[in-house]
């Protein structure tokens, strides 16, 4: 039998429940906290004054700030294992349909997760655990044949690289075919009837909308819309995908989750009079341009492009897609720094008047009139209590390349 | 319950439900713009701050003029002066901000000043729900009648909503 869960287990372990509300307003307070203490320490008033013992107590209450900031965000985090032991669950659901034998593997179950990623991971998970079961690992008698044990077998393991949680479901079946996902590639239009795409990129069109190639099409799997409900869970938990496989050995498939969605890594810049803000792992890099570096395009649909080491990328900017007209999105500053983003539809470059610091921030959502604002991931709250859009820079680079 | 239309359409907003007998829901918190007076059930209502540093926010109508972070919590602001296509003005010291709750978001109400709490029981309320003259839903809930004051009541649900919600000229007259 698995281990109760920890809700459940008896009291003298220490464990209480805490309902998620008072926890989010417990960061709320957190949040206000860092604020008040900023606005003190900055205030004008200290204008001029000599203040050393001030600066060494207000080091030691910026420290205890961020301590108890940390604090307060490690008790939203909940061990990954949870979410794992339903899906072992389900794996022994499936070895009953499939009447293959399924050796389960976990590794690094306790490695801790935003409480509100863990809830969203499940499904996810499930289609690409299905997935595996039903495709990537073969019946028996055909691993028999191909010379591994009768058992198949699909790792499940967490672990945490810097800010991010990698969760991997692997499996040592029969891998991806690549013909046959190319053959289907190309018929969906993914790629051209010459193009030979790297396995990477290849194997990334799994996850299309749409895209399925079960032959037959099973109560499990393979209607197409499994890997659509990863990309959307993915994408709303600003996460990454990667695909590997090896033919004959199996297929790994590797989710990369920020830890935690109430704070941000991010990076701030400043456009007019807007301050942005933009998660560091999608910064690729910052470039002056200099003279000539900028091409304009008149043909087609007025594009422009910037020339950076001899590649020419699109250059996004933002008062053009925003469509603004009150002026408060035109640049000021006389030579602007182009900030290029990685996105999945390739790098873009957006220019910016300035790079202004990095930082922590506080997320929030857009709710209200402000959830129809495009291409962005919410509000971040800074340090100096200013706010700030988190741009989503995935849809800012698919506004770009439409 | 025997309701016209229009009584059935107000008791769907949220907050200024006029079939609840519950005394706030009489309650208006009245504020100016311009030489008007206008009101906002008081329910909906959150907090009055004064005017803060707001910052802009692109992709978003005119008259919403950016967020302010209000202790932690990011709350747009609405000019309802704009709302409404009246002219601008620029902020004073009297100029106030009603932060309300409205369908579960918080919005803030930029006027230019706030007068006091009315209570004006339904008996005193015109609902004509003519000045739209539209079949959408009218962002003018009613007229309130206090002595010789009158207060146009607002419909907070549909002042946030996206609708086009320009006044119809004949207000200013009924408001008199």
């Amino acid at each position: 039998m698995s281990a109760p869960s920890p809700e459940a287990s008896a009291p003298d372990s220490g464990l209480m429940r805490v309902s998620s509300d008072k926890i989010s307003r417990l960061m709320d307070l957190v949040g206000e906290l860092s604020l008040s203490v900023s606005e003190t320490v900055q205030s004008s008033d200290l204008s001029g004054l000599v203040l050393t013992n001030f600066d060494a107590a207000v080091h030691r209450l910026n420290m205890i700030v961020r301590e108890v900031q940390d604090a307060a965000t490690e008790l939203r985090l909940v061990p990954v294992d949870d979410v794992f032991r339903r899906l072992r669950r389900m794996v022994r659901e499936l070895e009953r349909q499939t009447g293959k034998s399924i050796d389960m593997v976990i590794v690094g179950g306790d490695t801790a997760i935003d409480k509100l990623v863990a809830d969203k991971l499940y499904d996810p998970l499930l289609h690409v655990v299905r997935n595996s079961a039903d495709h990537g690992l073969e019946t028996p008698e055909e691993r028999e044949k191909a010379g591994k044990s009768s058992q198949g077998r699909i790792t499940l393991s967490a672990a945490q690289v810097g800010s991010e949680v990698q969760i991997v479901v692997a499996d040592d079946g029969r891998g991806l075919s690549r013909e046959r996902i190319l053959k289907k590639a190309r018929e969906k239009g993914f790629f051209g009837p010459d193009e030979e795409p790297e396995p990477a990129a290849l194997w990334r069109v799994i996850f299309e909308p749409g895209f399925s190639t079960a032959e037959t099409v099973s109560n499990l799997s393979g209607r197409g819309v499994g890997m659509d409900v990863l990309n959307s869970t993915m994408t709303a938990l600003r996460g990454r995908i990667g695909v590997d496989s090896t033919a004959g050995q199996g297929t790994r498939v590797a989710l990369h989750i920020p830890v935690s969605l109430a704070f941000l890594d991010c990076i701030i810049l400043r456009l007019g009079v807007q301050l942005f803000a933009v998660p560091i792992d999608v910064v690729s890099e910052i470039a002056k341009p200099a003279p000539g570096d900028l091409l304009n395009i008149s043909a087609g649909d007025r594009s422009e492009m910037f020339r950076l080491r001899g590649n020419y990328i699109p250059v996004c900017r933002l008062d053009r897609f925003y469509g603004d007209t009150s002026r408060r999105l035109q640049g000021t500053h006389p030579d602007p720094v182009l900030v290029v983003f990685n996105t999945s539809s390739g790098s873009i470059a957006v220019p910016v008047d300035e790079i202004l610091d990095r930082q922590q921030v506080v997320m929030k959502p857009l709710i209200g009139r402000l959830a129809k604002v495009r291409a962005s991931w919410g509000c971040a709250l800074l340090g100096t209590g200013e706010v700030a859009l988190v741009l989503d820079c995935e849809r800012l680079g698919a506004g770009v390349s439409a | 319950m025997a309701e016209d239309t229009s009584e059935a359409n107000r008791s769907r907003s949220a907050g200024l439900g006029v079939t609840d007998t519950d005394n706030i829901d009489e309650m208006y918190l009245t504020f100016a713009l311009a030489n008007e007076e206008y009101g906002v059930g008081i329910a909906d209502v959150t907090e009055i701050v004064g005017m803060q540093r707001i910052m802009s926010v692109p992709d978003v109508p005119h008259y919403i003029k950016g967020v302010i972070n209000l202790r932690g919590k990011v709350i747009p602001l609405m000019d309802v002066r704009l709302r409404f296509g009246m002219p601008e003005r620029a902020y004073d010291e009297r100029t106030v901000v009603i932060v309300m709750d409205v369908a579960e978001a918080p919005i803030g109400l930029i006027v230019d000043g706030v007068s006091e709490v009315l209570e004006i029981p339904p008996a005193q309320v015109d609902r004509h729900a003519q000045f739209g003259r539209s079949s959408s839903r009218p962002v003018i809930a009613g007229i309130g009648r206090v002595g010789e004051r009158v207060a146009i009541l607002l419909d907070a649900t549909v002042l946030v909503s996206e609708n086009d919600v320009a006044l119809p000229a004949d207000i200013s007259v009924a408001a008199q």
